[in-house]
């Protein structure tokens, strides 16, 4: 069973960083990150579960952030990030959202 | 100047922009909010989030801490109240209404680095982070919950990808963008997310992550950032609107925009976006969200629905929580939608500039005068080709000054807008209730003049909140509303800008008025006045209505003082009142300082030019009407008055030997306090407008004299100040026994 790691509803710059710390802790262990209730996610939030999913793909390790608020896959489309692999998506970026 | 100063400069002037938008807003919700229809304009919402975010924004890049933290939690307010999280409420709108005033003064105190008042923002802080507490939203900071339970991640894996081809209008460029933020970027409030948004309005955007560049976890720092961009934008739009979306990261972030030189194609030859978008998808397709429209939950999410959710071009869509520093953002504003093409395009320029403009065109002047007088000499004919030349010159000079004029003229509005303010402060320190209505906030005046309307219009606005109307107990004895209203009008009426202030209150309380100016002095015991009279004492130097000084309007400063900045401005203010119907405070100002509307007098040989706004009359005495005062003194009567005559060439030292002693052309002149004289001049000659030359820039301060224009032939004529000249005549006659012909 893996970890879930449950993220708040505020992903700012400062959560980026307690973020990194946390995932940087849990190296090598599967992992999956609940982004559920996330409303707000910065760019940083999001570029530090970049560097994770790389990591952990590297090390072989199952790793998933699932599921997704709206505002959080909103967000991932917006910055041109398929949120189901955390790898470039190519897609319009959305209407409407919340992030600031 | 550095390029960070000059940054800084326009992030000052951007910030006016965004603050009328963000009181216009605000004031559109508050109206909605005590409506009970907020829900009807969510996007005025959007604009004023715009605003303030835009505002962060900029502070964020140059540091301005107080600023970015206020507008932070400001935003995070209005972001749940357009999440519907925390309602729009007149008590709500009550403190964002002030919130918005201490953003305001927080973006003054950063202009001027002036240290802002702590405990005033302290406290609001606190109320509006007590908004969001009480929606349940607060600032979260639980810390991240480990729960082990095991999650199913298919959902998202089947989510299918809708490919949308972008639509583009006929003249569209393509522009490569490539956005590397550094680690300040976030450090200073900004989010890639929102300049990208921003630049979605101007067309149809592709983002493209380079994720490549991110390292692993373990070579990661969070303080730099390594995620970069690839943006193709298709868009009308030029390369500068591009710009100033990234205007307040400039310093923060790497980036390079590139015109792609065929619409259709790539400079490298690649697939147009539209053509990646399509060939790209494919491997995706199993697992990638689409991104138009508002995603459902990914469980629920099927192809129908999402080809649904694409089918209208996403940048037909209202855009909300993008800055746009490079635009307007008031409710209802153009910049609502994506397409930019209906707004007038505008461009800010030095006031100097346009000065010297005027300047010119003041030199054009003078040559067409010298080159009109070569031709006289030359003998040559009227209807000559030449002469007919020059008519062509001057009337397109006359047509150039004109527009020069209007380049200068600036609507009242923000002025007006800055009056809201005050009457909710003053509303507040009196416990009265008010409201302001304004009218005509789009006429236009010189730019000058509007600065400097500012303090008059400011105290005249308290002085009507303070003394004008009644409390909610007062009236409604009377039969009123319990709120009072101030109505703030503006318009164009001959020639000249009629800026009114009225109330709906008590009228003026001429009996009281006169007792005050009696016990104070002002007037003799038992002096016979006019109502007009007892109501032009409120303008006399030294008078106070109230018994106590308040706290609001009696700061040392009387109506005097704005009489006084009024008439600098060469214009005049006066009163009307009717007991239990109100008060209007009319102020009659020129259109421009630039230009001033003069009578053309000679006297002892000289030319000069007197202002239209100080003359009341001109007058030419039978000599049973002048009397003689003293040793040389003179007096005329007129209208049952007698007043003083002032002979302008005497007074300038002009007068030339052997001329008649009397001139017997006088100009009625009236000054600050209601002042009167008649001065008197050999002949008046026309009435026309001049250009103002300044002589204390160009020469030196002359006593008597206000400033030089230079007439139609070349000559200068010297523009005469009739508060100086009656000042060094020594008159000291007070309006009250003078000023009988209201």
């Amino acid at each position: 069973m893996d970890d879930v790691l449950k993220l708040p509803e505020t992903m700012d710059v400062a959560r980026a960083r307690t973020l990194f710390d946390d995932l940087f802790r849990r190296r090598g262990t599967p992992l999956t990150i609940d982004a559920s209730r996330v409303e707000k996610a910065s760019a940083l939030a999001v570029e530090v579960m970049v560097a994770s999913a790389r990591q952990w793909r590297s090390d072989g390790i199952s790793f998933a952030i699932a599921p997704m608020s709206d505002a959080m896959l909103e967000t991932c489309g917006g910055l041109g990030l398929d949120p189901g692999t955390f790898m470039p998506a190519h897609a319009p970026i959305a209407k409407e959202g919340g992030a600031r | 100047m550095s390029g960070l100063d000059e940054l800084r400069i326009s992030f000052f002037q951007e910030c006016e922009d965004l603050l009328d938008s963000l009181g216009e807003g605000l004031r559109a919700m508050s109206d909605l909010a005590a409506a009970g229809n907020v829900d009807d304009d969510i996007e005025t919402v959007h604009a004023v989030f715009r605003a303030v975010h835009s505002i962060k924004g900029g502070a964020g890049a140059f540091g301005l801490d107080d600023l970015v933290t206020f507008a932070h939690l400001f935003e995070t307010v209005l972001d749940e109240m357009r999440g519907g999280k925390v309602g729009i409420t007149v008590d709500a709108m009550h403190v964002l209404l002030r919130a918005g005033d201490m953003l305001s003064d927080l973006v003054a105190c950063a202009r001027d680095g002036v240290t802002p008042d702590c405990e005033r923002m302290g406290q609001l802080l606190a109320e509006l982070d007590a908004l969001v507490d009480g929606a349940g939203g607060g600032i979260d900071d639980a810390p991240f919950e480990f729960v082990p339970t095991i999650v199913s991640v298919e959902a998202i894996e089947t989510i299918d990808i809708v490919e949308v081809a972008p639509e583009t209008g006929l003249g569209a460029s393509n522009y490569s963008i490539r956005f590397a933020p550094k680690g300040e970027l976030y450090g200073t409030g900004n989010e890639p997310l929102a300049l990208f948004r921003a630049l979605q309005q101007l067309g149809d955007l592709t983002v493209q992550a380079d994720v490549e560049s991110v390292p692993l976890l373990s070579d990661f720092d969070p303080s730099e950032p390594r995620l970069r961009w690839t943006l193709t934008l298709a868009t009308e739009a030029t390369r500068e609107e591009i710009e100033a979306v990234f205007e307040f990261v400039a310093d923060v972030a790497e980036l390079g925009i590139e015109a792609l030189p065929d619409p259709g194609k790539r400079p490298d030859g690649g697939d147009t976006p539209q053509d990646r978008t399509h060939a790209d998808a494919a491997p995706l397709r199993d697992k990638a969200q689409p991104f138009s429209g508002d995603p459902p939950p990914a469980a629920d999410i099927d192809e129908t629905h999402a080809t649904e959710a694409t089918s209208e071009p996403a940048a037909d869509e209202p855009q909300a929580g993008l800055p746009e520093p490079a635009r307007s953002a008031g409710p209802g504003s153009p910049s609502a939608t994506p397409s930019s093409a209906a707004a007038p395009a505008t461009i800010r320029v030095n006031l100097d500039r346009v000065d010297r403009l005027i300047n010119l065109i003041g030199e054009l002047v003078i040559m067409e005068a010298m080159l009109s007088q070569a031709i006289e000499s030359a003998g040559l004919a009227s209807d000559s080709d030449v002469s007919n030349g020059l008519d062509g010159i001057k009337q397109l000079a006359s047509g150039i000054q004109e527009s020069v004029m209007a380049i200068r003229a600036q609507p009242l509005k923000p002025v007006f807008q800055r009056m809201h303010r005050i009457i909710r402060e003053a509303a507040d320190a009196t416990g009265k209730q008010v409201r302001l209505v304004t009218v005509g906030e789009t006429t236009e005046v010189d730019k000058t003049v509007i600065e400097r309307l500012v303090d008059p219009l400011t105290h005249m606005i308290r002085n009507s909140v303070d003394h004008g109307l009644e409390d909610a107990a007062g009236r409604a004895a009377s039969g009123k509303p319990e709120t009072g209203t101030i109505t703030l009008s503006a318009a164009h009426r001959s020639g000249r800008v009629i800026i009114e202030v009225s109330d709906d209150g008590a009228g003026i309380n001429r009996e009281r008025v006169r007792r005050i100016a009696e016990d104070k002095g002002l007037v003799a015991p038992g002096t016979a006045l006019t109502a007009g009279e007892i109501d032009n004492l409120l303008f006399t130097p030294g008078f106070s209505s109230k018994d106590e000084v308040s706290a609001l309007s009696g700061r040392g400063v009387g109506l005097d003082v704005v009489r006084r900045e009024i008439q600098a401005l060469g214009g005049r203010v006066t009163i009307q009142s009717a007991a239990g119907e109100g008060t209007t405070f009319t102020i009659a100002l020129p259109l421009t300082l630039a230009v001033l509307e003069g009578m053309l007098v000679e006297f002892g040989g000289e030319m000069m030019v007197l202002p239209l706004s100080a003359i009341l009359e001109t007058l030419r005495p039978s000599s049973a009407t002048i009397h003689a005062i003293g040793r040389t003194g003179r007096v005329v009567a007129n209208r049952g008055e007698l007043i003083p005559i002032i002979d302008l060439a005497d007074a300038f030292g002009v007068a030339e030997p052997g001329e008649p002693e009397e001139r017997d052309v006088l100009l009625l002149v009236e000054c600050e306090a209601g002042r009167r004289a008649a001065l008197a001049v050999d002949v008046i000659h026309d009435q026309r407008q001049v250009v103002i030359k300044s002589l204390e820039e160009n020469y030196g301060v002359i006593p008597g004299i206000s400033a030089a224009t230079i007439l139609g032939d070349g000559r200068i004529a010297l523009i005469v100040d009739p508060e100086e000249i009656i000042a060094s005549a020594g008159l000291d006659t007070a309006t009250p026994q003078l000023a009988a012909n209201e």
